[in-house]
């Protein structure tokens, strides 16, 4: 028998009543690229949510104010005298920073956090596999990733809702529905959808409209990897159950 | 005799061992065998991904993300408008990056992808030769991909 240590040095992951945290091999380069795309996605990636959240909150602070997308948007197009103009340099050179950091951080954050799943693995200490508390039940199940992300692109968050992680749901949700509405999106795509492509263009607000890609499609991709991630903790929790109470050595072998 | 079953790893699979242990079999008579998943590394610098499934969407979303923010913003000049444009950028981008993402993980990795119908563990019952025939169905009733009976005392 091994001795058993009552202290769990490295977990492999951690559940409350609303979320579930874990260690998972991810790509470093993966999370760079969120990061790349909105600063703090890459922490969401790596479900650092507090890191991730006020990461994302300090870009789109500056963002706003310093109209970055809508310099963006007449680089690409060509205008770039309209880009100059309409740069605000208040916040602007603060937008490198958070960026060049946020991208850093969390491809330094994913290849430490790599290392403490390999560690975990290897202490293989006990999990929990389900908490009820008095307002809410976090128990793992395998769940169908396409259907996670097919629910985010119906609704942002909603496929975080689906796999048991509440706060990036409450976060890709309200966040979401902020940036659609700021962006006039509805109005454009029902203009769009009865043929109105002058009026869709006119109603939309482009600075607010830049942030959507970005932020519809890490919604999708993060429920779906989520979803694999929950899924294969689920599996090692179970495995580690069936080997020390179904492993018994008085089981008579039929050879 | 024996009962062998395969089995995914799911809840159905501890309800099966809960309704055989019903039917008076101690735990000491019910022996699992959890199987490793194959593809499982533990090579840190490995691109990880490409034996677990996430690699399908990784191409996929960055392409069609990146696409998608070129596709509002060229929106802008082109004539269909910002929201044709991204949602074609978003599709195109996700289909070409999805297409390469499969094309490379079948090249490199085509054997160690695993097989839905793929057994993940085993469970071995010694029970009563009188036993066998409400054993098995508790087994085959919670989802047992394969039930077999070896003789045996």
């Amino acid at each position: 028998m091994p001795i058993t240590n009552p202290i769990v040095r490295r977990p492999k992951m951690a559940i409350t009543g609303h979320s579930i945290n874990i260690f998972h091999l991810r790509n470093p380069l993966v999370v760079a690229w969120w990061s790349l795309v909105y600063p703090g996605f890459g922490h969401l990636r790596l479900v650092s949510v507090g890191k991730g959240v006020f990461l994302f909150g300090g870009e789109l602070l500056i963002n706003t104010q310093a109209h970055v997308n809508l310099a963006i948007l007449y680089s690409f197009t060509g205008n770039f005298a309209m880009a100059k103009q309409v740069l605000d340099t208040h916040l602007l050179l603060l937008y490198c920073g958070i960026l060049v950091f946020a991208v850093w951080d969390s491809y330094r954050a994913a290849i430490e956090i790599n290392k403490f799943s390999v560690l975990a693995d290897h202490e293989n200490a006990p999990m929990v596999p389900m908490v009820i508390g008095s307002a809410g039940l976090n128990s793992m199940e395998k769940r169908n990733p396409w259907v996670a992300a097919a629910w985010s692109v119906i609704v942002p968050g909603a496929g975080h809702l689906y796999c048991l992680t509440l706060i990036p749901a409450i976060f890709l949700m309200i966040g979401g529905v902020a940036i659609i509405y700021m962006a006039h999106l509805l109005p454009a795509i029902g203009y769009t959808a009865i043929g109105q492509l002058a009026q869709a263009r006119a109603v939309l607000d482009w600075q607010w409209l830049l942030n959507v890609p970005s932020f519809y499609c890490f919604s999708i991709f993060d429920a779906y990897a989520k979803s694999v991630e929950i899924n294969k903790i689920f599996e090692q929790e179970q495995a580690q159950f069936l080997k020390n109470n179904y492993q018994s050595t008085w089981f008579k072998m039929p050879i | 005799m024996y009962l062998v079953a395969s089995f995914h790893y799911c809840l159905h699979t501890e309800i099966a061992i809960a309704k055989v242990e019903e039917l008076g079999i101690k735990k000491e008579q019910i022996f699992a065998v959890p199987l490793e998943i194959k593809g499982e590394t533990r090579n840190i610098f490995d691109t990880i991904h490409h034996a677990d499934g996430v690699s399908m969407l990784d191409g996929g979303a960055i392409l069609g993300s990146a696409c998608m923010v070129l596709g509002v913003i060229y929106g802008f000049v082109w004539e269909w408008g910002p929201i044709i444009c991204g949602l074609l950028g978003l599709g195109v981008g996700f289909l070409v990056g999805f297409l390469l993402d499969i094309s490379f993980t079948k090249l490199k990795h085509s054997k160690q992808r695993r097989n839905d119908k793929d057994a993940e563990l085993f469970l071995m019952v010694h029970c009563d030769p009188h036993q066998v025939e409400e054993v098995k169905k508790a087994l085959w009733d919670h989802l047992a991909l394969g039930v077999a009976v070896l003789p045996g005392n």
